[in-house]
């Protein structure tokens, strides 16, 4: 219920763009653009590799889900967004080596030269023939250990079943070791551990001891996936139930995704609108702010006869998708709210919305003047200007009113009158004639 | 290249009639970006570093069209109304060209660009710069244009303030400028203050027609805002201050006024607690600005636990002050000056691989009324995660503080599919049974189609 337009009277609105075939036109020419692109985009040519390398491929998962129909949380695989869940079938002790004052570049072969997270930097079974004998290949007529390490050996399994899918970050071992950097700088200590696990992979705490600006980059993307407009990639664009990379804990900012985030994220927006930019993109402000779809989880049930109450509670959060005087009044004027011409349920109506003291001629009950006080958002999805102009507007003014001041007390001569009428002339006209002394103000 | 496609298809009945108006409504959006566009410095490098700078086109355009009976045909103001201000069909949301880190110091946008920071929240044609400064962490920022506002061909009235929309005076040319400091490469503290000053000058609206009829305006001030907002992450981010403060040198006050504070305790369990208060403000030409004398406050509180990795849960207090003050004109007294509304909530979420539930329940009261109810929420992923089943159930029960007419309740079951048909492709199917003390039934169906895809080309030397 986001948007409202009026079916086109030819000669009602010179004005207006004349672009309503032209939308038509374009709109299917874009839906057709967009189920052919999808297809391309999609996979349809994903047997062809040359075509593949050539025009690259990517869906954007997050744009699957509508979130207007959708909650905000969805199943989720296990694993963090970071680092995917492993599976490692081995019965290791880094403890033990290292009390043997074993070099951990002994076994971990490749490290110095590691320059991706995608390198498969566990240590090769012949690494460990060295010292437990020659396992990898196994020499003619000596005994299978196999179970000495691998766990699943009795099963008949052993390596092809390590799932160590490469961790969704940037990493350069060989560079953060000609910096200076040591195993325990990022891993900790080790000598206590058994078989290592993603807890021993570094914390986003420690990488920032480091990445703190000054001594390296601090940029989020440094260290983190990003797309090519440099925002960061949250989420597989694959695997639907993968977790995504949200803010929480000490490295949320303040911003912590949390079961409420979506009712109380305008706090930190406003505080920190540059922390959301490192994800999002201003469309995905857009889809919900100007979305075209009614977001149900907000606007539950029939919100239809239920939004006046949110709405009279405070305006100010649905100004915060819908603007008062385009989408609010058009539709309560149509409907025949208000005091137009065809109100049915205004001023005199029986049906009329508001209660009986809430205003009438001077002498009699005003409590209208509480609302307009507090919430004049409210009156304004109904009402124009004309409708206090009626009773506020001098009785010398451009449209005579009844003279009846709706300022505060003390509003004459005051700083906020004299801010207004400095920068604003104009809107003291509206009720004040040209001539009369309370213009003066200034 | 981004291409998402909304159709939805409802009925909506009228208050206080047996009428039903349709709404089918294509919506399509069509993002168009191209980014990296200065090569790599060195032959050999894959990706021009972020030192070195680079530049992006980004755009945003929106086709829509009604095919329904909803916006009928009328002679009332709403039509004309609706005609004026959002009679169109084609919204270019954004199309800017964006520069980062030029030179190592500049940010530069130039084109339709938007701000939505919370305290500002508009559109405009025109450039924006951000200097960071060499040695002192600070960085500068600098920006002007022409507003977007509702009556222009492509623009979009969602960005633009309440008070002069779908009037004469909404034509006008309203130019922008405005400044900004903020501090830089500081890692435990944001902060920023900003000037923003929008004004419609008589020079360039000598055509402009004024409210009543007249021709020509005479040069005045539309908006004139100060902003101050900051960030600090203390103790390893475990306590997290936050403000944004708004000065509207128009209306001479704070107009909107946000406070927070989120404290990690461990990563299980957090509190965030949250102040917000703001004034309506509308643009300076609108007398709607001096009736407003009270602020609207809001106090909330939430706590989460993470129990274990399955299970998420939340409790939430939102506490909302009215005040109402003597009427100078008419010395009518408040029945109470100030009067709190209490509200508050609770949330559960289990998620494992396949399955997931989000259950609410909620109570909100002050003005307006009572509202209280609650939601169950779940997706089932099935088919190698290609289908998830959701499914919904929601109750309300309401009862306003002004009429005894407008309490009741209303109940809803919803069943969803959410498949997807191809990388980047998916079909949404929603029902929903509506049934309330108004309506013995209301079914309502929704499809969308989502297709989002994008195409990569690069050339290596």
């Amino acid at each position: 219920m986001s948007e409202r337009r009026a079916n086109a009277k030819p000669g009602a609105e010179p004005g207006r763009p004349p672009a309503r075939g032209i939308g038509i036109v374009l709109g299917v020419l874009f839906v057709v653009l967009g189920v052919l692109g999808g297809l391309v985009g999609g996979g349809l040519f994903g047997g062809f590799g040359a075509l593949r390398d050539l025009v690259g491929s990517e869906a954007q998962a997050d744009g699957h889900e509508l979130t207007a129909t959708l909650g905000v949380f969805g199943p989720r695989s296990l694993g963090s967004a970071v680092y995917p869940k492993q599976e490692i079938p081995l019965s290791f002790q880094h403890s033990k080596h290292i009390a043997a004052k074993i070099a951990c570049e002994r076994c971990h072969t490749g490290i110095r030269e590691s320059t991706k997270s995608a390198d498969n930097n566990f240590p090769r079974g012949v690494s460990c023939d060295g010292c437990h004998g020659a396992q990898h290949p196994r020499a003619t007529g000596a005994i299978a250990q196999c179970e000495l390490c691998h766990t699943r050996a009795a099963a008949g399994r052993v390596t092809a079943t390590l799932q160590a899918p490469r961790p969704n970050l940037h990493f350069d071992h060989k560079a953060h070791l000609a910096r200076g950097a040591t195993c325990t700088s990022c891993h900790g200590d080790m000598s206590r551990v058994r078989l290592a696990t993603v807890l021993q992979l570094p914390s986003e705490a420690s990488c920032l001891t480091c990445h703190d600006g000054v001594k390296a980059s601090n940029r989020c993307a440094t260290c983190h996936p990003a797309q090519s407009d440099g925002r960061l990639l949250t989420r597989d664009h694959i695997d639907r139930t993968s977790p995504m990379l949200v803010p929480k804990g000490p490295s949320s900012w303040g911003a912590a995704h949390d079961l409420n985030f979506v009712e109380d994220h305008r706090g930190i927006a406003k505080a920190n609108p540059s922390l959301c930019a490192q994800c999002h993109t201003q469309s995905e402000c857009l889809d919900c702010h100007t979305g075209a779809v009614r977001p149900m989880r907000i606007h539950a049930a029939d919100y239809m006869t239920t939004h006046a109450l949110d709405a009279r509670a405070g305006t100010q959060d649905c100004q915060s998708c819908h603007r008062v005087q385009t989408e609010c009044m058009a539709c309560h004027q149509r409907l025949g709210l208000g005091d137009g011409p065809d109100a049915s349920s205004g001023v005199g109506s029986s049906m009329r919305f508001h209660p009986a003291d809430f205003a009438g001629p001077p002498g009699t009950p005003q409590t209208h003047a509480f609302a307009a006080q507090r919430n004049i958002t409210a009156c304004a999805s109904c009402h124009t200007e004309d409708s206090c102009l009626a009773c506020h507007a001098t009785t010398a003014g451009p449209r005579p009113g009844l003279g009846s001041s709706p300022h505060g007390v003390g509003f004459g001569g005051s700083v906020r009158c004299q801010a207004l009428a400095a920068r604003n002339h104009r809107v003291c006209l509206k009720c004040h004639a040209p001539g009369d002394p309370r213009n003066d103000c200034l | 290249m981004t291409s998402r496609t909304y159709g939805e298809a409802y009925m909506v009945r009228v208050p206080n009639s047996a009428d039903l108006l349709s709404r089918r409504r294509l919506v399509q959006y069509v993002n168009l970006g191209a980014y990296n566009l200065l090569p790599p410095k060195r032959p050999t490098d894959a990706h021009r570093a972020f030192e070195e700078g680079q530049l992006h086109l980004v755009t945003s355009m929106r086709l829509r069209h009604d095919f329904g009976t909803y916006l009928r045909e009328g002679e009332d103001p709403a039509a004309q109304r609706l005609q004026s201000v959002d009679g169109r069909q084609v919204d270019v949301l954004f199309a800017y060209l964006e520069g980062q880190n030029l030179g190592g110091v500049a940010d530069v946008r130039v084109g339709r660009q938007f701000e939505m920071s919370g305290l500002d929240f508009y559109a405009f044609d025109g450039a924006w710069t951000k200097i960071h400064l060499p040695v002192v962490p600070l960085a500068v920022e600098a920006f002007g244009g022409l507003m977007v506002d509702g009556s222009q061909l492509f623009g979009f009235p969602t960005f633009e303030t309440d008070g002069t929309s779908g009037t004469a005076r909404d034509r006008a040319f309203s130019p922008m400028i405005g400044a900004g400091i903020s501090l830089d490469r500081i890692t435990w503290l944001d902060a920023r203050a900003a000037y923003r000053r929008t004004w419609t000058p008589n020079g360039i609206n000598r055509r402009a027609t004024d409210d009543d009829g007249g021709e020509g305006l005479a040069s005045a001030v539309d908006q004139e805002i100060l902003s101050l907002s900051a960030a600090a992450r203390l103790a390893k981010g475990q306590i997290t201050p936050y403000t944004a403060l708004r000065y509207n040198l128009g209306t001479a006050r704070l107009d909107d006024v946000s406070a927070g504070l989120h404290l990690a305790m461990g990563s299980r369990q957090s509190v965030r607690a949250l102040y917000i208060r703001t004034i309506p403000a509308f643009d300076l030409d609108s007398i709607f600005n001096v009736f407003t004398n009270e602020a609207f406050e809001d106090v909330r509180v939430v706590f989460e636990s993470r129990p274990n990795q399955r299970w998420t849960l939340a409790a939430r207090s939102q506490n909302r002050i009215f005040r109402d003050s003597l009427t100078s004109e008419l010395g009518t007294e408040p029945s109470r000056a100030v009067r709190v509304g209490v509200g508050g909530g609770v949330t559960a979420a289990y998620r494992i691989p396949r399955f997931a539930l989000r259950a609410d329940g909620y109570a909100l009261g002050g003005e307006g009324g009572l509202r209280t109810g609650g939601s169950v929420n779940t997706r089932t992923m099935v088919a190698w995660n290609r289908l998830a089943i959701d499914g919904r159930v929601y109750g309300v029960y309401f009862q306003d503080e002004l009429t005894q007419a407008r309490r009741g309740y209303s109940f809803a079951v919803q069943a969803g599919l959410n498949v997807q048909l191809w990388r980047g492709i998916h079909l949404n199917l929603l029902g929903e049974e509506l049934i309330t003390n108004y309506y013995t039934s209301a079914l309502r169906l929704l499809a969308s189609l989502t297709v989002d895809w994008s195409l990569r080309a690069s050339m290596q030397r």
